[in-house]
């Protein structure tokens, strides 16, 4: 009788966890598709590696984007519903294949994280602006010298810069 | 390392590089231009780039934090204070790091001359990224 009770219990256990983790997914899995209210449009130009120059508007914080990455399939994704929508700091924000991007209010995307972005801070996204004009060469490390720029954010620059 | 804001008037560059020396408080004579084709050993490199509208002063110090230990901890939020004041014009510069906005990237901090701080959207960012400018519906406190 015992070991009927026990058993019993250890089955209500399973079907409960069971149901809940089928609970929470389904929440996640079956969240219908939201549109955006405003089409979303391609990120600006300083937002991709190759299009950094010298006279890019850089931030403390910068995301570029890598070449590899398909930015129109992204686009389109969003714009068909098919990405997971989320807010960060009351921005509103939209996953889809394995990259997170943000919105201006009127519509247009800057990467955030994800597959293919890179984050360099002022000094690495000057850095990469000098490595897009002159390449890995002497020149380049030049002028980073002069421009005192660590060689952490000479890394994190030229990583960028090899990725394209 | 680097810090970097940007003026809304055109400035010219021996005011400018006078307010950056006050700012961080080093000698005149050790502020100087950045120049791509030259050396120098000036403690602040001074990049200047005009732009042809919106902010018109897009200004970068360059510098090793070792030569200056007391600003090797700043951020650009905080030379952007005196620099407003000092030149009496808007001063647009990132969100400090720890800021809820300092990943949004069209999003920015404007310092007015009497040093009070808004955040601030930009106007329908441009293409090519070089001309910044603020939508002023959009300023709040921070």
């Amino acid at each position: 009788m015992l070991q009927y009770h026990r058993t019993l219990r250890l089955i209500t256990f399973i079907l409960t966890t069971i149901l809940s983790v089928s609970f929470l997914g389904g929440t996640l899995a079956w969240a219908e598709p939201e549109k955006p209210t405003k089409l979303v449009t391609r990120p600006n130009e300083r937002h991709f590696i190759r299009k950094v120059t010298q006279s890019s508007t850089p931030k403390d914080k910068n995301t570029v984007i890598e070449s590899r990455v398909d930015i129109s399939r992204d686009i389109r994704d969003i714009n068909d519903g098919k990405a997971k929508k989320g807010s960060e700091s009351g921005v509103v924000t939209w996953t889809v294949n394995g990259r997170t991007y943000g919105t201006h209010t009127d519509g247009q995307l800057y990467p955030l994280s994800g597959s293919g972005f890179h984050q360099l801070n002022r000094s690495a996204y000057k850095a990469l602006g000098v490595y897009n004009k002159f390449g890995d060469t002497k020149d380049a490390k030049a002028i980073l010298d002069n421009m005192k720029v660590s060689s952490s954010d000479r890394d994190a620059a030229l990583k960028a810069y090899k990725a394209g | 390392m680097t810090l970097g804001f940007m003026i809304r008037g055109e400035v010219n560059e021996e005011r400018l590089l006078k307010a950056v020396a006050r700012a961080l408080g080093v000698p005149l004579n050790e502020v100087a231009r950045f120049s791509i084709d030259s050396e120098s050993d000036a403690t602040i490199l001074v990049e200047i780039i005009h732009r042809t509208a919106g902010f018109l002063t897009d200004v970068s110090l360059y510098f090793d934090p070792q030569r200056i230990p007391s600003i090797a901890t700043w951020s650009s939020i905080d030379v952007a204070p005196p620099i407003a004041h000092d030149l009496e014009d808007e001063v647009l510069v990132s969100p400090p790091a720890d800021d809820a906005y300092a990943n949004a990237a069209y999003t920015w901090y404007l310092i007015t001359p009497d040093g009070k701080r808004f955040i601030a959207d930009e106007l329908e960012p441009d293409q090519r990224g070089e001309v910044i400018e603020i939508n002023r519906a959009t300023l709040r406190p921070t």
